[in-house]
């Protein structure tokens, strides 16, 4: 193949020049950084954190957490608090990891069933983030121009969320980001029945209807979502491009990822790119119980 | 904005500036209209600038703009299927008639401009914008297993077409 022809040719595509400057800095003219934030608005939003800093202590201090055990009606209930929190550097990679684990629930047997569930999982998260830093490193080693910029070690973080935590149930889920020039993220949800250990299934927050009540809830959100949004794109079969087809939503599956929020509904939750375009990002619909 | 994303912003002002004909060629290849490639551009760097602060690293800015830029090519192209111009009408830019050594890379030139956008946004990244498949991988949001099929296939592809135009 002769590159440097088809290079050529790439590069006498005509460009409009002064049109195409007048458009960039048109562009740069209109999304001008905004100017700072009045002094009351400031305190305002700082009052907010202070909100939103409990919140969060709850789940990653062990310490916070252990001080809130003592106060009654919040001891009897799970918390996911950190338990194992680290940071490593090396030529491929930056990682970040911090392990959950669950505490307060009275039943050392369930918790810890629960907690060897997470630890397989976060070690199973970073040996897959660990392998594919490698592979990039090596990718680019091999594909080496000396005058390359210097390899852009891949961020990982690999951290959880809490999702509700009942006497009955708790949700959470475990996620693995990967952060180069996007970001790259996988989600695992689990949401445990803290009676017995199980996994709640929809069918159990549901019913036998599950099913039927969960791919109308999608339906239903999804064209709501495209008569709001002219921006949206769902993949669909209804359109003339059958490249898609095949990943346009049709049903729930037996495996649906769902979290359950904090009224109690199940949330079902779609993967980047998994019935939509990359840039939808995660896609969650809230399927109330009848 | 403090000094560090003072300086994301400027550096940013620099890369878009220097780099804007870069970016007009690559929406044009898949829009195949010079008013079209305009818009997508705009909206591409307006995309960019108000989403700046989801920059950590300045050293991803190539890839991390690019990924936009490709994704509202690809945008464009949903929404306006029946709209874009068919790729020969497109080709009336090049020149007329090309001297003998050029007329291969044409053919070829012709052949990419056929491959479904997927495929083409590696071919395109690789050799005309001159990324490595990691790079690829982050602008396109695939994995680098599944860059490396798609270039191999677009490959393929092109070497079967060039067979078909050369009998």
């Amino acid at each position: 193949m002769n590159r440097r022809a088809l290079r050529e040719l790439y590069h006498s595509t005509p460009v409009p020049e002064e049109e195409l400057s007048r458009r960039v800095e048109e562009a740069i003219r209109r999304q001008r950084p905004r100017p700072r934030m009045r002094g009351w608005q400031k305190s305002l939003t700082g009052l907010a954190a202070c909100f939103a800093l409990f919140v969060v202590s709850v789940n990653l201090s062990p310490a916070f957490a252990a001080s809130l055990q003592d106060v009654p009606l919040v001891g009897d209930v799970a918390q996911l608090v950190t338990f194992d929190h680290f940071h490593q550097v090396d030529a491929a990679k930056d990682i970040v990891v911090e392990i959950p684990a669950i505490r307060g629930t009275g039943n050392t047997a369930l918790e810890q069933q629960v907690n060897s569930r997470i630890a397989d999982k976060m070690e199973a998260l970073q040996q897959e983030a660990a392998q594919m830093a490698e592979e990039y490193l090596e990718a680019y080693n091999a594909t080496k121009a000396p005058e390359d910029p210097e390899f852009w070690k891949v961020k990982i973080l690999i951290d959880y969320e809490l999702k509700n935590s009942t006497p009955e149930l708790l949700s959470f889920v475990l996620r693995s980001s990967r952060t180069a020039a996007n970001a790259y993220s996988q989600e695992f949800y689990y949401n445990i029945n803290m009676q017995t250990g199980a996994d709640v299934t929809l069918e159990d927050l549901l019913g036998p209807d599950w099913r039927e009540l969960c791919n109308q809830a999608v339906t239903q959100g999804i064209a709501q979502r495209l008569a709001q949004d002219p921006n949206a794109i769902y993949y669909t079969t209804e359109d003339d491009d059958p490249s898609d087809d095949e990943f346009a939503f049709r049903t729930v599956t037996e495996d649906q990822s769902f979290y359950i929020n904090e009224r109690g509904n199940p949330v079902v939750v779609f993967a980047k790119y998994q019935i939509a375009p990359g840039y939808m990002g995660i896609q969650e619909f809230e399927v109330p119980r009848p | 904005m403090n000094r560090v994303e003072t300086q994301l912003y400027d550096a940013f002002l620099v890369f878009i500036r220097e780099h804007q004909q870069d970016f007009y060629r690559l929406a044009f290849r898949y829009v195949h209209c010079q008013e079209a490639a305009l818009d997508v551009v705009q909206e591409a760097l307006e995309k960019g600038l108000r989403g700046l602060t989801s920059l950590r690293e300045p050293a991803y800015m190539k890839t991390w703009f690019y990924r936009i830029l490709v994704n509202e090519s690809l945008t464009y192209l949903r929404r306006h299927r029946r709209e874009v111009l068919p790729f020969e009408e497109a080709l009336a830019d090049l020149p007329a008639q090309p001297a003998p050594d050029r007329a291969e890379a044409l053919d070829l030139y012709a052949a990419i401009d056929r491959l479904d956008p997927k495929l083409k946004t590696v071919v395109m990244l690789r050799f005309f914008e001159d990324m490595k498949l990691a790079e690829i991988a982050q602008v396109t949001g695939a994995n680098l297993n599944t860059v490396k099929s798609r270039l191999s296939t677009a490959l393929r592809r092109l070497r079967l077409a060039m067979e078909e135009e050369s009998l």
